[in-house]
């Protein structure tokens, strides 16, 4: 669950979701992150910070930039969280599809009753 | 119904916001007022809410800002969930929005949802679109909830906050 709850908080700014975005396939360096944004370098990076707390974004080792790249595991564990949600819905929907059905079918049937 | 399809790596092709939703949608035979109908009148709704097999003994639900929606829910094998939260949006017959926690028998809560529901007239049906977006995940709501209302208000008030400074930020 903390876990879980760190991903979402991570999640719940659209700046980092933008920053995950672009790292998505390819690994950047701050600077390149930084460059979409009207924003100074070191509120990027506490955002980037926030980021690798949270266990979505590693810093490499070697190179002097440190790269940033993306780590998906905790955002699949959040997608496994969802699934009871869509299966809830999912099934919620086709019990109110079936149920207008009956409405329909009740008023059809009142309307013979009241033809006869 | 439409779904994010994963890419290789596990996630979806449109960015990582589509982790934080679901959108399900589907057309239903039927005037698009009486939808609204079945969705904001709890008579109605207690027919439907809630998974296959599923029955609402209790249902309640206050279609205006701020409005309350209670909804305990009994499995076939007898177990009781208890479904809470706050109206946030409704506009007849078009769009309801609320919030909602799904919570355990033990009153424990794994995640906060807002609800948008979206009904589009199709001609003589109503498309019926859900979006569930994950607010947070709340530890401690569950246990406020079941032992006293002020807290839960409270986190639920909190939520709101949230909710409404998200869009702001948007």
């Amino acid at each position: 669950m903390e876990t879980l709850d760190r991903t979402l908080s991570a999640l719940a700014h659209p700046v980092r979701r933008q920053i995950l975005d672009s790292l998505m396939g390819q690994s950047r360096s701050v600077t390149e992150l930084a460059e979409p944004f009207d924003m100074s370098l070191p509120a990027v990076s506490m955002h980037i910070r926030t980021l690798e707390k949270a266990g979505l974004v590693t810093r490499g080792r070697d190179a002097q930039w440190r790269p940033c790249s993306l780590d998906a595991a905790p955002m699949r564990q959040l997608a496994d969280w969802l699934e009871p949600y869509r299966r809830f819905w999912e099934q919620s929907l086709d019990r109110l599809d079936a149920y207008a059905q009956s409405l329909r079918e009740e008023e059809a049937g009142d309307g013979a009753n009241a033809a006869d | 119904m439409a779904r994010t399809q994963p890419t290789d790596n596990g996630l979806p092709d449109d960015g990582v916001s589509a982790l934080r939703e679901l959108v399900l949608t589907r057309t239903v035979a039927m005037d698009r007022a009486l939808v609204w109908r079945l969705w904001t009148e709890p008579q109605h709704l207690a027919q439907w809410w809630g998974p296959h097999g599923f029955t609402n003994p209790e249902c309640s639900i206050e279609p205006r800002p701020g409005g309350r929606l209670r909804i305990r829910m009994r499995s076939l094998d007898g177990q009781e969930y208890l479904n809470a939260g706050i109206v946030q949006v409704a506009e007849p017959p078009e769009r309801l929005v609320f919030t909602i926690a799904l919570l355990n028998p033990d009153g424990s809560c794994r995640l906060e949802n807002r609800i948008t529901v979206d009904l589009i007239e199709r001609g003589a049906a109503t498309e019926v679109t859900v979006r569930v977006q994950v607010l947070q995940a709340t530890t401690d709501a569950g246990e406020n909830l079941a032992g006293m209302g002020g807290g839960w208000s409270e986190s639920l008030a909190r939520l709101a906050e949230m909710a409404a400074s998200e869009r702001t930020a948007r």
